[in-house]
């Protein structure tokens, strides 16, 4: 099954006005969201908009869409376009505010709207949001493993810990990581 | 960038790691955006003039629960198989519904000169509105194989309406009974 094969029929059960299938939609990319947004230099209540927007647009999209696999990609085109609307906006109340200032020090915000997020890293979070998507539908003891081995390094218990937890010998701790990562590779091969 | 299923057991670990550090949106913000919610669905008989252009109702131009079984020549199939055909521009799609144990089964063909496309599926079960923990509307979406034909399966009783996506067009079904006959 292919890795976003319940995407078209979240976005069928949004057209048929379902609201628990917009509810699992925005669940299901509130995370790329929030990452794009995190990355737009906005503030917590810029940003907070910005979010929302975003989740408006995908609303009105929803009976355009055809091919749910380009859906990632428009998130978070939409998420960039509207994170540098809302810089462009505040840019412009700073600078009435900010006439006087003679000072021609020009503000941290003030960078060139096209460095923010370029492509490749737009691309980067995409990838990392199929991949976390793909780890979330691994059965929960895998999903469990996944989580100890490559939590962060301050947090990451030792693997006799690992075993413990996980009621297996140390010794199939490295065979079973294996799988776990074949299995990842493989759902993302079939997407 | 490289294929996530190209890349070494250690690209993909450390993928994994970064993954897994993306934080959730605050949760204030999700409830927000789910709180948008979306519009009921318009019925296509309301807003014919309002529709998409493509939009097409199809009319039912048959329905074996209407028409003696031997006047239909449908005599090999079983008794319980409800057969319907429908056309609409250029199009006639086939449908069969097959009672399954307590379930139902609905395989179809799509014939025209467009046999490519999905076909969405909505489901209302019998009993739905009435019971608070179950979802009122089941979505399915089934694509159109190479010979234009598709299935869905495990049906419960209820109503369903279909839409097929054909190219451009939006084929609309009126709405079908999915059930044992009635007597």
């Amino acid at each position: 099954m292919d890795l976003d094969d319940d995407l078209m029929e979240l976005v069928v059960g949004c057209r048929a006005g379902d609201n628990a299938a917009w509810g699992a939609l925005v669940q299901r990319f509130q995370r790329l969201v929030y990452a794009v947004v995190c990355r737009m230099g906005l503030d917590e209540h810029d940003a907070a908009d910005v979010f929302q927007t975003v989740f408006e647009r995908l609303q009105k999209h929803l009976p355009t869409i055809k091919d749910p696999s380009r859906l990632r990609a428009w998130v978070v085109t939409t998420a960039k376009r509207e994170g540098l609307l809302q810089r462009q906006r505040a840019r412009r109340m700073v600078s009435m505010t900010t006439d006087d200032d003679e000072s021609g020090v020009s503000p941290d915000w003030d960078l060139a709207d096209e460095a923010l997020l370029p492509e490749q890293q737009l691309s980067h979070l995409q990838q990392l949001d199929r991949l976390r998507h793909a780890i979330d539908r691994l059965e929960p003891r895998s999903r469990a493993m996944i989580d100890m081995l490559f939590s962060d390094e301050d947090e990451r218990l030792p693997y006799e810990d690992i075993a413990r937890r996980l009621g297996m010998p140390i010794g199939s701790l490295g065979p079973t990581r294996q799988r776990c990562l074949d299995r990842l590779r493989r759902m993302l091969a079939e997407a | 960038m490289e294929p996530l299923h190209h890349m070494t057991d250690d690209e993909l670990a450390d993928l994994s790691r970064d993954a897994l550090c993306m934080p959730d949106a605050p949760a204030a913000w999700v409830r927000k955006a789910a709180a948008i919610g979306v519009p009921a669905p318009a019925r296509p008989w309301k807003n014919l003039a309002g529709a998409l252009a493509q939009q097409v109702a199809a009319a039912l131009n048959f329905d074996s629960w209407n028409a003696p079984s031997l006047a239909t020549g449908m005599r090999s199939m079983p008794d319980r198989t409800r057969h319907l055909l429908f056309s609409a521009k250029g199009h006639d799609i086939d449908l069969r519904i097959i009672p399954v144990a307590e379930r139902f089964a609905m395989a179809g063909q799509v014939l025209g000169p467009d046999d490519t496309g999905m076909v969405e599926l909505i489901h209302h079960p019998v009993g739905a509105k009435d019971d608070p923990t179950h979802q009122s509307h089941e979505a399915h979406v089934a694509t159109l194989d190479e010979l234009g034909e598709f299935r869905f399966i495990g049906l419960r009783q209820g109503v369903v309406s279909i839409t097929l996506r054909l190219g451009k067009e939006e084929v609309v079904l009126p709405s079908i009974e999915v059930g044992e006959r009635r007597v």
